[in-house]
C-alpha cells in the first residue's frame, strides 16, 4: 500500500515501507515516486507498481530523478480526484509486478465512482486497469432492455440533446460577444 | 449507479463498445441520435450480416459469434433476450431491420442472402436495400416453388448485385425465361438452367459451375472444351457439371464416342474443392480421361449417359494429390431414349 500524507507536495513524505526479503536474495534498493491529485494529498509509489501506468512510467524514464529529486517534485495529477488517485495507486501496489488474472477481485469496488476511475485510468494508461473498468461499464447493460440502457448510461433523448445544443450555442454566442466588448473597451 | 457514458471521450467510448455485443449497441442506438451515430466506435465495420429472408438477420462478430435478430409480431417478446443470449426479437420487419442495421454499424458485406419459403416477391426489397449502399454479397441462395413469375423480376435486380463467391438458384423459372449475366460470382449452382447459353458459358468467368436441367448439347460441350484447351480461356474454372437430356451418343465431343469415361487400369480420382462459407463443395471425378490445355494444363472429362446424363469436367490442381484405385465392374444402365433430343 502506498503512503499517504496529508499537504502540499513539498511536505515530507513518509519512509518507503520495505517488503520483507528472503536472506538469499540481494537487497536491491527500491525507488520511490511521488505522486498527488486534486487534494494535494501525496502518495508515495514505487517505480514498479508505477510500471503499470504507461504515462508515468514514461515519465520516469526520461526524468532520470534521484530519491531526493523525485521527493522534491512530486507528479502533479490535478485532475484527478484525490480518492481517485488514491484507488489507483493501491491497485497499482496491490498488481506490482505481476500481471492482472482475468478476474481480478481486487479492484476497486465503488460504482459511484467508475465514471471518474475510467477517465484517470485512461488518462495515467494503465491498461490492465482500464480493459477492466471498461468491462464493468460495459457490464452494466447486459440483459437490459433499451429504456434501461437508457437510465444506466444516461443517455440524453433527441430533445434534450437539441435543448443543450441550442443552450450551448446560446452561451458560446453571448461569450463571443463579451469577449468583443471586452476586446472593444481595451482599444478605447 | 448510473454513468454518463456519452460524455467519454470517443476513444474510451470505443473501449467500452468493443466489449458490448450487437443486441446492446442495437438496443443503443435506439436511445437517441447521437447514441447510435456513436456505435461504430465499437468497430462494428468489420462485422458481417446475414439475411434470411423474411425472417431473421444475423450478424457475425470477429470472434464468429452469430446474433440473430427475429422478427415478431408478439409485443410482449419484443426485445427480450432473457430467454437465450443469441437471439432477440424485434417489431421491424426484415427489410426495415437489414437497412437500419447496415446503416448503424456500417457493416460492408453481406455473408450470405437466402429466401426460405415460397414469397420472391418480399425477398425483392432486400437486393434494393444492398444496391443502393453498394453492397458486397458473398453469397445468394435462391429457392422457392411457384415463383415462376417472380424470378423474372429479380433477375434484373440480382444482376445488379454485387455476388462475389456463391450464387445458387434452385428456382424453376417459366419456359420462356431468359437472362444474361454481366458478371459471375465464383461459384454458381442452377437447378433449372435450361436458359444458360453457350455464350453464357463460353463468357462465364467462374471457378465452379453447375448447371443441372441445361439445355446444352454436345456440339455446345465440344465448343465450349475447343475453347477451354487454348491457352488463356477460363483461367479461373476448376470444375464444371452439365445435366442435360440433350446430351446423346449421336455425335462424338473432341472425337471420343460417349459414354465417355477411362476404362485403363488403374484410374484416377481427380477432385474438385469449392470452399464455401457454410458449406464445402468437394466432387471426385474418377474414370476420367485426360485433356491438356495448349499450355499444359491437365482437365480430366467424364461423360456419362446412364439414367442421368452428365457432363463432368474438373482442371487438375497441381497441388492436388491423385488418388489411384483400381475399376471395378459396374453396370452402365442405360435409359431406352438414349439418342432423342427430348425437352427438359
Amino acid at each position: 500500500m502506498s503512503s499517504t500524507e496529508q499537504g502540499t507536495s513539498s511536505a515530507a513524505p513518509a519512509e518507503p515501507t520495505t517488503a520483507p526479503e528472503s536472506a538469499a536474495a540481494p537487497e536491491v534498493p527500491e525507488s520511490f515516486y511521488y505522486v498527488h491529485g486534486k487534494d494535494k494529498v501525496v502518495h508515495k509509489v514505487s517505480a514498479g507498481a508505477l510500471q503499470h501506468s504507461a504515462l508515468i512510467h514514461g515519465m520516469i524514464s526520461n526524468l532520470g530523478y534521484t530519491e531526493e529529486q523525485a521527493k522534491a517534485n512530486p507528479f502533479p495529477f490535478e485532475n484527478i480526484d484525490g480518492d481517485i488517485l488514491q484507488m489507483v495507486v493501491d491497485w497499482c501496489n496491490q498488481h506490482k509486478g505481476k500481471p492482472t488474472p482475468p478476474e481480478d477481485t481486487n479492484l476497486p469496488k465503488q460504482k459511484e465512482k467508475l465514471f471518474d476511475l475510467v477517465l484517470a485510468v485512461n488518462y495515467l494508461e494503465i491498461k490492465e486497469l482500464l480493459t477492466y473498468c471498461c468491462k464493468q461499464v460495459a457490464m452494466m447493460v447486459k440483459g437490459k432492455s433499451p429504456e434501461e440502457i437508457r437510465e444506466i448510461w444516461m443517455i440524453p433523448t433527441d430533445a434534450e440533446d437539441e435543448a443543450a445544443e441550442k443552450e450551448a450555442k446560446k452561451r458560446a454566442g453571448k461569450e463571443a460577444a463579451g469577449e468583443t466588448a471586452a476586446a472593444a473597451g481595451d482599444a478605447k | 449507479m448510473p454513468i454518463a457514458l456519452l460524455n467519454f471521450p470517443t476513444d474510451l467510448l470505443g473501449e467500452v463498445f468493443k466489449l458490448c455485443n450487437p443486441f446492446e449497441l442495437y438496443f443503443l442506438s435506439k436511445c437517441s441520435k447521437r447514441a447510435r451515430s456513436c456505435v461504430k466506435l465499437g468497430g462494428t465495420k468489420h462485422w458481417k450480416i446475414g439475411c434470411c429472408c423474411c425472417s431473421t438477420v444475423s450478424i457475425e462478430c470477429e470472434d464468429n459469434m452469430i446474433y440473430d435478430f427475429l422478427q415478431t409480431k408478439e409485443p410482449n417478446y419484443y426485445y427480450d433476450t432473457a430467454f437465450l443470449n443469441n437471439y432477440i426479437e424485434i417489431p421491424e420487419g426484415i427489410g426495415e431491420l437489414l437497412a437500419y442495421l447496415l446503416d448503424t454499424f456500417g457493416i460492408r458485406t453481406v455473408k450470405w442472402l437466402k429466401n426460405k419459403g415460397r414469397d420472391l416477391h418480399s425477398f425483392l426489397q432486400i437486393p434494393k436495400i444492398l444496391i443502393d449502399r453498394n453492397m458486397e454479397v458473398e453469397e445468394l441462395w435462391l429457392d422457392g416453388f411457384g415463383n415462376e413469375d417472380s424470378i423474372v423480376n429479380i433477375m434484373p435486380v440480382i444482376n445488379q448485385m454485387n455476388i462475389t463467391r456463391e450464387f445458387e438458384c434452385l428456382v424453376r423459372p417459366r419456359s420462356d425465361f431468359q437472362n444474361h449475366f454481366t458478371r459471375y460470382p465464383k461459384r454458381i449452382e442452377f437447378r433449372y438452367s435450361f436458359w444458360f447459353t453457350i455464350d453464357q458459358l463460353l463468357d462465364c468467368t467462374c471457378a465452379h459451375i453447375e448447371l443441372f436441367k441445361s439445355n446444352l448439347n454436345n456440339q455446345d460441350i465440344n465448343m465450349f472444351l475447343e475453347k477451354w484447351k487454348r491457352a488463356g480461356t477460363f483461367p479461373n474454372l476448376q470444375y464444371l457439371s452439365i445435366d442435360s437430356k440433350r446430351i446423346d451418343k449421336n455425335s462424338s465431343i473432341l472425337d471420343m464416342v460417349l459414354p465417355i469415361k477411362n476404362t485403363e487400369n488403374p484410374s484416377k480420382a481427380v477432385t474438385a474443392i469449392f470452399r464455401g462459407n457454410h458449406r464445402t463443395h468437394c466432387i471426385s471425378v474418377d474414370n476420367g480421361v485426360k485433356v491438356v490445355k495448349e499450355d499444359g494444363t491437365e482437365g480430366w472429362l467424364k461423360v456419362e449417359l446412364n439414367s442421368w446424363r452428365q457432363f463432368q469436367f474438373v482442371v487438375r490442381n497441381p497441388d492436388d494429390v491423385e488418388q489411384e484405385f483400381e475399376n471395378e465392374e459396374w453396370d452402365d444402365e442405360e435409359p431406352d431414349d438414349i439418342g432423342s433430343d427430348d425437352e427438359n
